[in-house]
């Protein structure tokens, strides 16, 4: 009878060790070991695995270990578990859209101290050298080789004062998004890349009508999870008529005077948007999609349009990656390309379409103002810089894709140094050969480096003098966010934000059949201003602005 | 040496405290068992009862607040439930076109009614047949159950796929006429005229098998020799079926009714799969589940919390009232 007293006791006892062992957040290992949790999607993890190794054999003493890697490992999770620092042993995350302003206002409250974040600061990251694999400095900053830009975006600017300024998070891709082309279907249809909006008009229009025979589509189309990829194209566009800071202006609503609660409305008459609007609602059309895209995958989609049956796709840089499993060879001959400069630019500087093709080209081949006025004696130094401008700007999501580091993380040290190494040239290279895209840094590349097609496309986009990123998702415009414009009440209804709005163009391309001649880009820029300046005074209420 | 009389004093008194030793012990016992079960009936019912508090009082409690909130400063207000009437009489749109509110009652109509008068009955009829063991009965009570173990998400995937252009189904529709060029073009999962067709359908197909299992087991709780006495008597398959099946498992087809009915008030996740973007799919669980779940702050919860109040109010009294009507149409029989 004692004998089974104790055999249970003891089985009770066990268990309860177990029990404690499994919740008391006890860290195996100590600080040199970084506990890693990532976000994984287009670009995988393969690079983390192959840094995480490089890293340990630069540094044998510290080794990262990866807990979680899924597509779970998202914004709002990652913020939960930061959130709870008692029971979370992560000490690095590579996650995406998480709300650094809302955990930096919870911070206080969480670790009762007004003088501290839930979240490290990463300016010291950002301001130091990256390590190579050699485990040596290199000469040159982080800071100097990030991507114009990024920098800005990174930098708080949200609701607490205090901390304004301050880097709480970094990006861990490019993510470069816009049009991407299947050169090979331009190529049945001796078709040239486009240089111009008209001229991308034409094109749609052209394979339309030669590829119906042969099942053949301007576009491919994922409506069903990935309506909002059109965005990417409007969004550069509106960028490349108004400039990044006319596109800022409007994504912070703020009419150029910092006027937002009273004046906020007018950044929706801005001309860009009916500039942009005007090749979107052209090129925006079922019939230019082969059919049932509306509820296509993006995966889907872009299978279609990696096989041929379609000449183009608005996405992102994650495009190769996210489908080398299957078609690797076929993907990797998919080419991204420039924005076309918007033929309303050439005409507000005074040139027909052919010409401004030509200006394209001679930007594109690096000639300088003096060269090109030689050869268009029209054009001043004001219509050039336009266009150039014009041409080196392109949409990012780079912003949403975060590293973040919890302030009370153990081996927060070790998981800064494992950044600098992921940031330096050789981790810049990892990514590059093993997620087939780029960290929003300059690096220099080796001859054993991946060079595909696709990945030479990417380096081509932004190489101009001056490479400038316009995005809808910049973590800090508030304003935006807080209102709910266009995400909740009215939850179809176009007029809101067409840059909130993910559906926006999947609309216009329903409503598009219709036939309405009242349904223009026109119509739709004016009933958005119109709707703006109405609803603007209920949108400050409900921040609490008035 | 003990004195006779002291020792028969003794035992008398010994018999006496033994007796009362016996209740007392007894008596004891019982109320030690009586507070084991207590504690083992509280023990048993803690976790259920905290689970039903955390995740049904308080958020209903919270809803109920949420829906008199003013989202600014969470004073009263009934604005929350003018701005839901709003919309569904007069709601359209500025583009004129969808009004999601009205889609989604007259969706989640069409839903009940399905369930009701298509589902149940194939339901109950299914498992009749399996019932009464026809040919590979046990085969098909595997494959009518599989899609239940089976996860949602699974389902609709292979359902999607099923009717996705190039495939089987959807090249079957093509080849007998039915497709318009206009469902070609939208697809059948975004097109106004099939895309809420298309979840009903898929409603038909999954609704087996849970509920098989719930009939199958209340038909198989019928005496035997009820069967064998209409069999003497005569009654055929389906005169069995209609005259003796279904009156005596009237009970659990009521309940099932019920729960058809309070489900049209919640079901989401089929149209959120296979067509969240077509407002002419919407119901009243998928309506209510995106505007929580699209809200960035806390004080946008207020709309839905009053959307999902006004339906309770409505649709509680109408699920009860149709469940008296249900009790009223055969006696429960005992067996």
């Amino acid at each position: 009878m004692k004998m089974k007293k104790l055999l249970i006791q003891a089985i009770l006892a066990s268990c309860a060790m177990f029990a404690v062992a499994g919740c008391n957040g006890t860290k195996v290992g100590g600080s040199n070991i970084i506990q890693v949790k990532s976000y994984k999607a287009g670009y995988s993890t393969d690079f983390l695995h192959e840094a995480a190794k490089k890293f340990h054999e630069v540094y044998p003493d510290y080794s990262v270990e990866i807990l979680d890697e899924s597509a779970l490992v998202d914004g709002e999770k990652v913020a939960a578990e930061i959130g709870v620092p008692k029971k979370n042993q992560t000490d690095l995350y590579f996650t995406a859209d998480i709300d650094i302003n809302h955990l930096i206002k919870r911070s206080s409250t969480v670790l009762h101290k007004r003088d501290v974040t839930l979240l490290e600061s990463l300016d010291d990251v950002f301001e130091s050298k990256g390590i190579t694999l050699e485990g040596k400095e290199e000469n040159e900053t982080i800071k100097s080789r990030f991507f114009d830009g990024f920098e800005e975006l990174c930098k708080y600017e949200g609701e607490v004062p205090q901390w304004r300024g301050k880097m709480f998070t970094l990006p861990w891709a490019e993510a470069i998004t816009g049009l991407f082309v299947n050169k090979a279907v331009l190529d049945k249809y001796s078709l040239a890349i486009p240089l111009t909006s008209n001229e991308l008009i034409h094109v749609v229009e052209e394979v339309y009508r030669q590829g119906k025979a042969s099942d053949n589509y301007p576009f491919s189309f994922g409506g069903g999870n990935a309506a909002g990829y059109w965005q990417y194209l409007y969004e550069t566009w509106f960028a490349q008529y108004s400039g990044v800071q006319g596109f800022n202006n409007f994504m912070n609503c703020d009419p150029g005077n910092g006027k937002i609660v009273d004046e906020g409305y007018k950044v929706y008459a801005d001309r860009g948007i009916l500039k942009a609007l005007e090749p979107m609602f052209e090129i925006c059309d079922l019939n230019y999609c082969p059919n049932g895209s509306l509820s296509k995958t993006h995966m889907e989609a872009q299978t279609e349009f990696i096989n041929g049956r379609s000449a183009f796709m608005v996405d992102g840089d994650w495009l190769l990656n996210e489908m080398k499993e299957y078609y690797f060879d076929k993907a990797k001959e998919i080419m991204m390309i420039g924005a076309p400069i918007l033929s309303s630019i050439g005409e507000q500087i005074g040139i027909n379409d052919n010409q401004l093709h030509s200006l394209v080209e001679y930007i594109d081949s690096h000639k300088t103002n003096d060269q090109i006025k030689t050869l268009m004696p029209s054009l001043t130094d004001e219509h050039i810089n336009w266009v150039r401008d014009a041409r080196s700007v392109h949409s990012t999501r780079g912003i949403a894709h975060n590293v973040v580091i919890p302030s009370y993380a153990d081996a927060k040290d070790a998981a800064k140094l494992f950044l600098r190494f992921l940031y330096s040239n050789d981790g810049c290279r990892i990514f590059r050969n093993y997620a087939n895209s780029n960290f929003p840094l300059s690096y220099e590349r080796l001859p054993g480096d991946s060079n595909t097609t696709f990945q030479q496309s990417l380096d081509k986009v932004r190489d101009y003098e001056n490479p400038q990123v316009v995005t809808t998702v910049a973590p800090f415009n508030g304003v935006r966010k807080n209102a709910n414009m266009g995400a909740t009440r009215e939850m179809y209804v176009f007029n809101l934000s067409s840059w909130q709005f993910p559906k926006t163009f999947y609309f216009i391309m329903l409503d598009k059949k219709s036939d309405d001649p009242q349904f223009s880009a026109q119509t739709i820029y004016e009933q958005e201003a119109a709707y703006a300046e109405e609803n603007w005074k209920e949108w400050m209420r409900d921040i609490l602005y008035l | 040496m003990i004195n006779s009389e002291v020792y028969g004093e003794f035992v008398e008194h010994r018999v006496i405290s033994d007796s009362q030793d016996k209740k007392s012990r007894k008596k004891t016992h019982h109320l030690n068992r009586r507070a084991s079960e207590i504690i083992f009936i509280i023990l048993m019912l803690f976790f259920p009862i905290l689970q039903f508090v955390i995740f049904w009082i308080v958020p209903n409690f919270n809803s109920l607040l949420l829906g008199f909130q003013n989202p600014i400063d969470g004073s009263f207000t009934l604005e929350n439930f003018a701005q839901f009437f709003k919309f569904l009489f007069e709601g359209k749109d500025l583009r004129g076109q969808y009004n999601e509110i009205v889609y989604a009652i007259k969706n989640s109509l069409i839903f009940a009614l399905v369930s009701i008068f298509v589902c149940t009955p194939i339901v109950v009829f299914f498992s009749y047949v399996l019932f009464r063991r026809v040919p590979m009965s046990g085969v098909f009570r595997v494959v009518f159950y599989l899609p239940s173990i089976i996860g949602a998400t699974v389902t609709t995937t292979l359902f999607r796929t099923l009717f996705l252009e190039g495939a089987p189904a959807y090249e079957f529709l093509k080849m007998i006429g039915f497709l318009t060029e206009d469902m070609e073009q939208m697809g059948l999962f975004a097109s106004d005229s099939t895309a809420f067709l298309m979840v009903i359908i898929y409603s038909i197909w999954t609704c087996i098998g849970m509920n098989m299992i719930l009939f199958y087991g209340a038909m198989r709780r019928i005496p035997q020799e009820i069967f064998e006495s209409a069999d003497l008597d005569g009654a055929g398959f389906f005169r069995q079926f209609f005259a003796l099946v279904v009156p005596l498992i009237w009970p659990t087809i009521t309940t099932l009714i019920v729960f058809s009915l309070s489900g049209m008030f919640i079901t989401y996740s089929t149209v959120m799969i296979l067509c969240p973007n077509v407002p002419s799919a919407s119901m009243i669980g998928w309506y209510i589940v995106r505007y929580t779940t699209a809200s960035n702050s806390y004080a946008s919860l207020n709309y839905p919390a009053a959307v999902g109040l006004a339906f309770t109010a409505v649709g509680l009294p109408f699920v009860l009232v149709i469940r008296w009507l249900l009790n009223k149409i055969s006696a429960n029989v005992e067996y």
